[in-house]
């Protein structure tokens, strides 16, 4: 049986590579009709990332937080929630973050002490904004799904709000808040480009995350949990602590990503509609299969993807909603399990006839 | 006789890699009834779905009356003249027996259904064949043994020449049983072929003309039954002699562990499941609860268990309430449960056997390391150690558990809930389904954890030779109150306890006794 092991296992990564082949098929055979310079176009979206080191810098702009986001929607999917706070969490967290650096700013406080702070606030707002979800289903039976997706309007406005009055910036002819004071701002690690130091805290963040899934007791009850839940509640593990902590330690990741992105890029406070982040890390969790070694990779695809359509977006005429039609090909490829499901049905069972004549 | 039906050569893999069928023959005759026998995993439900058109085949061929017939769907089976009565009965509660029969056959002019004609086509058919089922009755006014002649009442309706029946009798009485070989017996004479799937041998030599036995998915071999016996057939099954009998020395009982004082519970139905149940279980003795299946057994290992709550009575395990506690409090206090539901309540498929072994007690002080962390170490040791003593038949401990047969799945369950070092064990049908060898390890190691290490083990069980060989004491359930006791289990015949768990008869309080 160890053989039906090593094929489920590499037909997975070969699902995946020809998802995505089939994905950037079906997008370049459309950019191919719509574009005037085809050629262009496909060189663009697939190389773009890659051409300029201001580029490649976009691109660790969002694999940055994708590596928190990820990691945080993990703890999430593992246990078998469909709590999609991640999103409002990640928007309100920037917010207060962002608050928070403003008031603070010019007190003298050291940079790493003051940014340290600031994540722990980012940390904070998405554990209290998550908790409510995650909450109302485990202690009420409340669908999460609804109210976290309710929730994520309310906080929209709610930071809105909280910026038109006690954040805006007069000076300024558009909405945002004061700037967050330099000694606050997460350094660039290559000057002009968005890779930052906040790589490290979604790196620590990653290994943390796994070192919970697999080195924990919390992580064996997780995964459980998320599993088979009346085998859970025969076996004795206290479900109710456990997925109410696996929620708000995910919205907690999520807010985390908010405040680094917000430290990182951002001069200012100004996002004044859904940033799709946490929807985003939802999809990065998807592609890693519940698994926190794979986010990494996960991260990187979707920042790549998403950079690429914008690169596309910007240097020619093909509107970026186009390249959302591809990554939902894409994660519908990977995320449905039956996709090729007969072509590996038949090579188990060559395996397995072959393993039968061995043996007679 | 003519040949009605031949299965060549047929080999079925399942996506996860099983070969369940592997070059399997099996020929059926007109007017025969066959039983189809081996252990649990050996094949035989597979190779009756393939044949029923519910499960598609990679190899062989599937041929009635000598013609290669393509059964593609339970539809096209039926057509073809392929009736199956499923263990678990296909029927709607809420309607009649004439409407369950009928049902995608009704009679009738255009969109309206004509009553009174089902009726009478079923009532009919139930007439000629003896099967004593009143067409106008409810389906959930009536008892399983009536249930189950519905089933092949709809078969025969449907004009089936060869009817399956996968393990009849497993939730029937020893009466009900009599009366459905007498019944089975008529149908032969009409020149129907069935094809029996059991695992009691002497059903099987007191009913069919021949035996075809697999075992591993492979055909070991068809014999008429004038040249089988018991222990032939069951050395063919297992490929050496079982002993089903369990030798085990006089339970010397000490001080009371479990005891139940007059509990009841109400299900969702709002009907009274367990009501008014009172016994005791000392260190040292097996006590069993037999019972036709539903009528509370399964209730009372709950609520002992607290996956069900407890509202009225009292529970205690070693002197204390387990009222309000949580199945983890009730852990604690020295309980493992091993439940019915394997699937649902035993394992979570998907995970590896590591995850499932180690369920009940990742939070224990042993697996800690530097207080936040578990020794990841000294878990593989322990788990490696468990896959070996009882034999779980595995690649690694990283393998997931649905990747194992329905035995090893159960070997993965019982490993841990025997090592959790309990107490009280509660074995819920421990050995429903499984083949056996695991079957035989199960009640042996139920009976020395008794003898050797002093544990309460209540065993729930609907094997009448289950809860006769293993139990030291033995309770009868039926309809949710404790209708027999006897003080030894090894004194009832198999009939007497029929008797009891079909409301034949019925213990005084004084004829039970004390009950601890």
């Amino acid at each position: 049986m160890k053989e039906t092991r090593k094929i489920e296992f590499g037909f997975e990564i070969f699902r995946i590579i020809v998802a995505l082949a089939i994905a950037y098929g079906i997008t370049l055979l459309c950019i191919m009709i719509i574009s005037d310079d085809p050629f262009q176009a496909v060189y663009m979206f697939a190389v773009g990332p890659f051409t300029s080191i201001r580029r490649l810098g976009q691109l660790f702009g969002k694999f940055i937080p994708y590596l928190l986001t990820g990691a945080g929607m993990c703890f999430v999917y593992a246990s078998n929630r469909f709590n999609l706070i991640g999103e409002g969490v990640y928007l309100m967290s920037g917010c207060l973050v962002a608050y928070v650096a403003v008031q603070l700013g010019g007190a003298g406080i050291p940079h790493i002490l003051f940014v340290l702070l600031l994540l722990v606030v980012g940390a904070l707002t998405g554990a209290l904004f998550g908790s409510v979800p995650a909450l109302l289903r485990e202690k009420m039976n409340i669908n999460e799904t609804v109210v976290s997706i309710m929730m994520n309007w309310a906080m929209l406005y709610l930071a809105t709000y909280l910026v038109k009055t006690k954040m805006y910036d007069n000076s300024i002819t558009y909405m945002a808040s004061k700037p967050i004071p330099q000694e606050a701002r997460l350094t660039a690690l290559i000057p002009r480009t968005q890779l930052h130091t906040g790589i490290f805290v979604g790196i620590i963040a990653v290994a943390v995350t796994a070192l919970i899934f697999y080195r924990t007791a919390l992580g064996y009850d997780i995964r459980i949990c998320g599993a088979n839940p009346k085998f859970a509640k025969a076996s004795g593990i206290n479900m109710t602590a456990t997925l109410i902590l696996a929620q708000v330690m995910g919205a907690a990741l999520a807010g985390l990503g908010g405040a680094v992105d917000i430290l990182g890029i951002y001069d200012r406070y100004m996002w004044t509609a859904l940033t799709n982040m946490g929807f985003d890390g939802l999809i990065v969790a998807v592609l890693s299969k519940k698994n926190p070694v794979f986010i990494p990779l996960g991260a990187f695809l979707l920042a790549y993807m998403r950079t690429g359509a914008s690169i596309l977006n910007y240097t020619t005429e093909i509107p970026i909603e186009f390249v959302d039609i591809m990554q939902a090909v894409i994660i519908l490829l990977i995320a449905a399990e039956h996709f090729l499901g007969g072509f590996k049905e038949k090579l188990i069972f060559r395996a397995s006839k072959e393993k039968n004549k061995e043996v007679a | 006789m003519a040949e009605v039906l031949r299965m060549q050569d047929i080999t079925k893999i399942y996506p996860n890699g099983f070969m369940a069928n592997k070059d399997v023959n099996l020929v059926i005759r007109e007017g025969e009834i066959h039983a189809l026998v081996g252990e649990n995993g050996a094949g035989k439900t597979t190779l009756m779905k393939i044949l029923f058109g519910m499960e598609d085949f990679q190899g062989g061929q599937v041929l009635l009356d000598g013609k290669d017939a393509c059964i593609s769907s339970p539809l096209d089976a039926i057509a073809k003249g392929i009736g199956m009565v499923h263990q678990h009965f296909m029927q709607v509660p809420s309607l009649s027996v004439a409407e369950n029969v009928t049902l995608g056959i009704e009679p009738g002019q255009g969109l309206l259904f004509d009553k009174k004609k089902a009726a009478q086509i079923t009532q009919e058919i139930s007439d000629r064949y003896q099967l004593k089922v009143n067409a106008n009755e409810r389906i959930a006014d009536m008892g399983v043994g009536l249930r189950q002649k519905v089933e092949i009442l709809k078969a025969l309706v449907r004009k089936c020449r060869i009817l399956i029946l996968d393990e009849p009798t497993a939730v029937l009485t020893p009466q009900e049983t009599q009366e459905l070989f007498v019944q089975l017996k008529a149908l032969k004479k009409d020149g129907i072929a069935i094809i029996f799937i059991s695992h009691k041998l002497e059903e099987v030599m007191a009913l069919c003309d021949r035996v075809t036995v697999l075992r591993a998915g492979r055909t070991v071999g068809t014999d008429v039954i004038e040249n089988l016996n018991p222990t032939k057939i069951s050395r063919m099954m297992v490929g050496r002699d079982v002993v089903l009998e369990i030798e085990k020395e006089p339970a010397a009982p000490t001080e009371l562990v479990l005891q139940v004082e007059d509990i009841h519970y109400k299900n969702a139905e709002n009907i009274m499941t367990v009501n008014g149940v009172t016994f005791g279980i000392r260190r040292g003795e097996v006590v069993g609860i037999a019972g036709v299946e539903g009528n509370g057994q399964n209730e009372v290992a709950e609520l002992i268990s607290g996956m069900l709550p407890l509202t009225q009575g009292e529970i205690r395990i070693c002197g204390k309430s387990i009222r309000g506690k949580s199945v983890r409090r009730i852990r604690d206090m020295g309980m493992a449960y091993i439940s019915e539901d394997r699937m649902v309540y035993g394992c979570a498929a998907n995970l590896p056997i590591r995850e499932n072994m180690m369920a009940d007690r990742i939070h224990s002080q042993k697996y800690r390391k530097f207080g936040l962390f578990i020794d990841t170490k000294k878990i593989n040791q322990d788990i490696d150690g468990l896959i070996e003593t009882f034999e779980v038949a595995c690649d690694d401990r990283a393998q997931p558990v649905r990747m194992l047969s329905g035995g090893n799945i159960q070997k993965v369950i019982v490993a841990r809930e025997f090592s959790s070092g309990a107490h009280l064990i509660l074995a819920n049908q421990p050995t429903r389904g499984i083949d056996v060898g695991t079957t035989e390890m199960i009640r042996k190691t139920l009976v020395r954890k008794a003898r050797e290490e002093g544990v309460a083990v209540l065993l729930v069980s609907s094997d009448l030779n289950e809860v006769l060989e293993v139990s030291d004491r033995l309770l009868v359930m039926k309809d949710g109150k404790i209708v027999a006791h006897f003080e030894d289990a090894s004194l009832v015949s198999e009939e007497l306890l029929g008797e009891y768990m079909l409301g034949v008869r019925q213990m005084t309080s004084e004829e039970m006794g004390e009950m601890v």
